[in-house]
């Protein structure tokens, strides 16, 4: 298939959207076919965005797909799209996962189908176009794009405390990226003179411009901070297990899956090339950070007798992983920190929607409560199994790939930091083990759960392509990592050699 | 005053000319509906308003002897008044249908204001300035207490009157100052002598006072203190007028002085006033607001809070010469003068006949009662607090990126900051509609095709704008 002359980013991101426009078009009673036509838009979007996949040429490594039209030209602000093999992983991510939590949402969505169809589809679209735009500002609209629905979708479907999660998590991250807006303008004025005229294409700014160094700190807090909120980095995570617990499932498998990507793909996209003098100096920094997430985030989760909250932690100990990766500043920290992004993506979804539907059919997420789970509801327990071993990083499955990549890299970039992320992984073996233990294990005491059911075709419809997806990584993850290599190299890796140029604009 | 003179005033005139009408029509229909005076005001502004936009291309022709300018400026203002006094009638006129209190005189004094308004936007000469600002006052004292058997009304009116009346004294005072230094009460000159070095203690002191004057009316702080209890007791579509027309006006009146003035001042004590001023006003409206109960008294200060906004542009206008910063406070007034009527074009909808439904407490639950209602109030919110892409966002853009440009980065984080607390009270009207169950007395809607127009057209321009900021930028630059 050919895809030069179609525009098909624009495509992928905007389906979603357009989708959201036609279901609200569908009078709110019919919720079958509500939910039929997100679905198709949904699978639709996937297979559209698979072609990506197999049509980027990764050996050039460059930016792919470009659209670009002009929009605020005074402020050199345009419409421009394009994805490298950083970018199209994610992409496909979010259009992969997307089905899958609007399939899990039958089970628990059963007031206002329509709004919740409406504010996914929008959401959609906001994730895809932040990973397709090439353009600062462009990227920032779809950045705020994804906030209001993921605001209503806590605050109407969530939990008993959904009004506090909600307004939390828009207030945290608000703050972060309306700094990161400042930084913005003041970057594309900042590099106005450098390029000939104001822009706020990335690439133009990265191949015109070189930032000094006062400059360079400045706007890499204002930007690193957007990102650490979003990611979160410790000690700006408070907001993170709030939203986690409150929302519905879906909200949480979205917000795991995707959403704190959003963060991650933001520091790989544009802190590092951007900022490279600040970047170095706040490595040990950042590194720092990262190391007590993983364990602070592992002891969190290790005292907790809620499931929901118990994920929601060790997420926390899981992007630390994935920044430790990132500012090891290496190709294999990148990729492993890439690559780990898709897994804990997988593996964090797949263990929300696993919660979520035992706590369909009890009513309680308690450890407590179970126990024994394992001859009650075998396909249940399998899953469960699998998915927890691909999180701790069992070899052959995907999350090994990607935690020894980053460990590697740690060490190579700075061997003290690879002590925190080993014991994070043995801690993280040890709670999430002591957790199916706790919960599959054992005698089946509790006589409430004798009678439950073990999961229908809906609920491994969703989970049974996680779960290949899972071993396929896991098998062969040069699959992914060849797809996002070379771009690692031309897009991120190649601006750490300009830590010596701002030195030197500095002083002149 | 030649023929030319007459043509190029037509839409002034049309509107006196309609003020005028009103009150001779009314003449013959004593005790009867005013629904043809409220034809005759849409009429009349109507064609104001295309007889202004006929206009756009005459350029800067100075009227009756250099007193008023015609120039771009003005016409773009005026048009801003005009619609803003177009919906200004609408909403008033379901209002006063269901609070039961039709006078002919009330659309007499909305038209009177608005006179005065597109005075202030075309004035060349400080006096005129003054006339103008007492044409849109005096009307306005009267509009607030114009529910004279409401305790609060009065007061409103009261309060509003007594310090309107010393903030005309300041800008009289301050007028003569300016005079005093220049020899002439034009705004060319008295900028062309500032230029050329005339006392700068007294141009200094001068356009202080003028700040404060026109700080009152725009209510920023600390000449803010009369605007909660205003705007909570005025009829509501004065309420309305009040936070957008007039807040335009006196912004108008500032950027008239200040574009002329703009890096006059090199040691920059006006630019530290003007930034000082607006870092309080945005503090206090977006803290004063969080409490709230009262969505009128939560818009009044919010509508504080805005005038911060504003005035980090017009403090960034001081610094840089040029139109960037003026094209921002333009943009950002346009965008906020749709935003907040409609708002308010929401809050006229549930107003009942018996009872007054002004408390937050009785948005609970409107997603569910009046989902279009609740979605475009929705919309109203997120655009004020600047989520994108609506207008208000490239509003707030616009103005943080002048900011920046005119060295004023810390004002910009302010700004942005403050605006974060803002987001509390706005999504808490959005929590109430969408996540609350409803009151068991929540008011019965009536449908009022008025209201709706309101409505739809905001919300149409708030994604226009949000969406196409680029056609008013293009709009914005051929004023210079």
């Amino acid at each position: 298939m050919d895809l030069s002359g179609i525009p098909v980013l624009s495509i992928v991101a905007f389906l979603p959207f357009i989708g959201a426009v036609l279901v609200a078009l569908i009078p709110g009673k019919k919720e079958g076919a509500i939910r039929g036509l997100s679905m198709a838009i949904g699978v639709v979007t996937f297979l559209i965005s698979l072609p990506l996949f197999f049509q980027y040429d990764s050996v050039a490594g460059d930016m792919q797909f470009e659209e670009s039209h002009t929009w605020i030209p005074s402020m050199g602000i345009a419409y421009r799209l394009g994805i490298d093999g950083i970018s199209m992983l994610l992409v496909l991510l979010t259009t992969f996962l997307s089905p899958i939590v609007l399939l899990s949402s039958y089970g628990h969505i059963k007031e206002r189908v329509k709004e919740f169809n409406i504010l996914y589809l929008v959401m959609e679209t906001g994730m895809i176009g932040v990973f397709v735009s090439t353009d600062l500002f462009l990227f920032y609209i779809f950045w705020e794009l994804t906030l209001i629905p993921l605001y209503f979708i806590v605050g109407i479907w969530g939990g008993p405390r959904r009004l506090y999660a909600a307004i939390k998590f828009f207030l945290y991250t608000l703050v972060g990226s309306l700094l990161m807006l400042v930084g913005i303008i003041y970057l594309i004025l900042l590099t106005r003179d450098q390029c000939g005229a104001p822009t706020a294409n990335l690439f133009g700014i990265l191949q015109n411009a070189a930032i000094p160094e006062t400059a360079q700190m400045w706007l890499f807090a204002a930007f690193a901070l957007a990102f650490a909120i979003k990611i979160p980095i410790f000690p700006f995570h408070t907001w993170l297990p709030d939203a986690h617990v409150e929302a519905p499932t879906a909200g949480s498998v979205v917000l795991a899956g995707v959403l704190l990507k959003l963060g991650t793909y933001g520091l790989i996209r544009f802190c590092l090339p951007l900022f490279p003098w600040a970047v170095n100096e706040f490595t040990p920094l950042l590194m720092g950070l990262a190391a007590i997430g993983i364990i602070y985030g592992a002891f969190l989760a290790w005292a907790q007798d809620d499931l929901k909250k118990l994920v929601a932690y060790s997420s926390i100990s899981h992007m630390g992983f994935i920044v430790l990766g990132i500012f090891a500043w290496n190709l294999r920290g990148l990729q492993g920190g890439l690559l780990q992004s898709i897994n804990h993506g997988l593996s964090t979804g797949a263990l929300f929607l696993l919660v979520g539907m035992i706590y369909d059919r009890r009513h309680v997420r308690m450890i407590k409560d179970f126990g024994g789970l394992g001859k009650i509801i075998p396909v249940f327990s399998t899953m469960l199994i699998i998915v927890t071993l691909s999180s701790i990083g069992l070899p052959g499955l995907n999350g090994f790939v990607g935690e020894i990549l980053i460990v590697q890299g740690t060490f190579e970039a700075n061997w003290m930091f690879a002590i925190p992320a080993a014991l994070g992984i043995l801690f993280g073996a040890i709670y999430m083990l002591s957790m199916v233990r706790r919960t599959l294990m054992g005698p089946a005491e509790n006589p409430e759960n004798k009678d439950l059911k073990d999961l229908d075709k809906r609920e491994l419809c969703c989970l049974l392509p996680i779960v290949i997806l899972i071993f396929v990584i896991g098998f062969f993850p040069g699959i992914f990592l060849e797809k996002s290599e070379n771009s690692m190299k031309n897009n991120v890796l190649e601006y750490r050699d300009r830590i010596h140029i701002s030195q030197e604009i500095s002083q002149e | 005053m030649t023929a030319d003179d007459l043509r190029l005033m037509e839409p002034l005139l049309a509107v006196a000319a309609t003020a005028l009408l009103v009150l001779l029509v009314d003449f013959f229909q004593v005790g009867r509906s005013k629904n043809f005076a409220f034809g005759l005001c849409l009429l009349g502004l109507t064609y104001a308003l295309v007889r202004n936009i006929g206009l756009w291309n005459s350029d800067a022709a100075p009227l009756c002897g250099g007193l008023l300018k015609l120039d771009r400026l003005g016409t773009g203002f005026n048009a801003v008044f005009l619609v803003a006094g177009l919906f200004a009638v609408m909403l008033s006129w379901t209002y006063m249908k269901r609070t039961g209190t039709i006078l002919a005189e009330y659309y007499l004094l909305l038209l009177t204001a608005v006179m005065g308004m597109m005075v202030m936007a075309q004035a060349d000469d400080l006096f005129i300035l003054f006339i103008g600002i007492e044409l849109l006052s005096i009307p306005l004292y009267v509009l607030a207490a114009f529910l004279r058997h409401r305790k609060q009304s009065v007061e409103a009116g009261m309060k509003y009157f007594l310090l309107g009346a010393f903030s005309s004294c300041i800008l009289v005072y301050g007028i003569a100052l300016l005079y005093g230094a220049a020899g002439s009460t034009g705004i060319t000159e008295v900028v062309a002598a500032a230029k050329s070095g005339a006392d700068p203690f007294l141009i200094k002191a001068g356009l202080g006072l003028f700040i404060v004057a026109l700080g009152f009316k725009v209510a920023a702080v600390p000449f803010h203190m009369w605007a909660p209890d205003v705007y909570e007791g005025s009829p509501t579509p004065i309420t309305a007028f009040m936070a957008t027309a007039v807040k335009a006006a006196g912004f108008a009146a500032l950027i008239r002085v200040f574009t002329g003035l703009s890096g006059l001042f090199g040691d920059g004590t006006v630019t530290h006033c003007l930034a000082l001023i607006a870092v309080a006003t945005m503090i206090v409206g977006n803290l004063g607001a969080l409490p709230q109960t009262n969505i009128k008294r939560m818009l009044a200060f919010s509508s504080i809070a805005h005038a911060g906004y504003i005035m980090v542009g017009v403090a960034a206008l001081s610094v840089n010469p040029g139109f960037q910063a003026a094209e921002a406070v333009i943009f950002y007034l346009a965008a906020y003068t749709f935003t907040n009527l409609g708002a308010f074009a929401v809050v006229i909808f549930l107003i009942g006949k018996k009872k007054e439904y002004n408390e937050i407490d009785d948005y609970k639950g409107l997603a569910l009662r009046n989902p279009i209602l609740a979605l475009s109030m929705a919309i109203f919110m997120f655009t004020l607090t600047g989520i994108p892409p609506t207008a208000g966002f490239f509003g707030k853009f616009f103005l943080f990126k002048a900011a920046v440009d005119a060295d004023l980065i810390w004002l910009a984080v302010a700004g942005v900051l403050l605006s974060v607390v803002s987001v509390y009270y706005y999504v808490r009207v959005v929590a109430y509609m969408y996540l609350k169950p409803s009151n068991e007395d929540a008011p019965g809607m009536e449908q009022c095709p008025w209201l709706a127009a309101v409505s739809l057209v905001s919300v149409a321009a708030v994604f226009f704008l949000g969406i196409f900021p680029q056609f008013v930028l293009n709009v914005l630059d051929s004023i210079i």
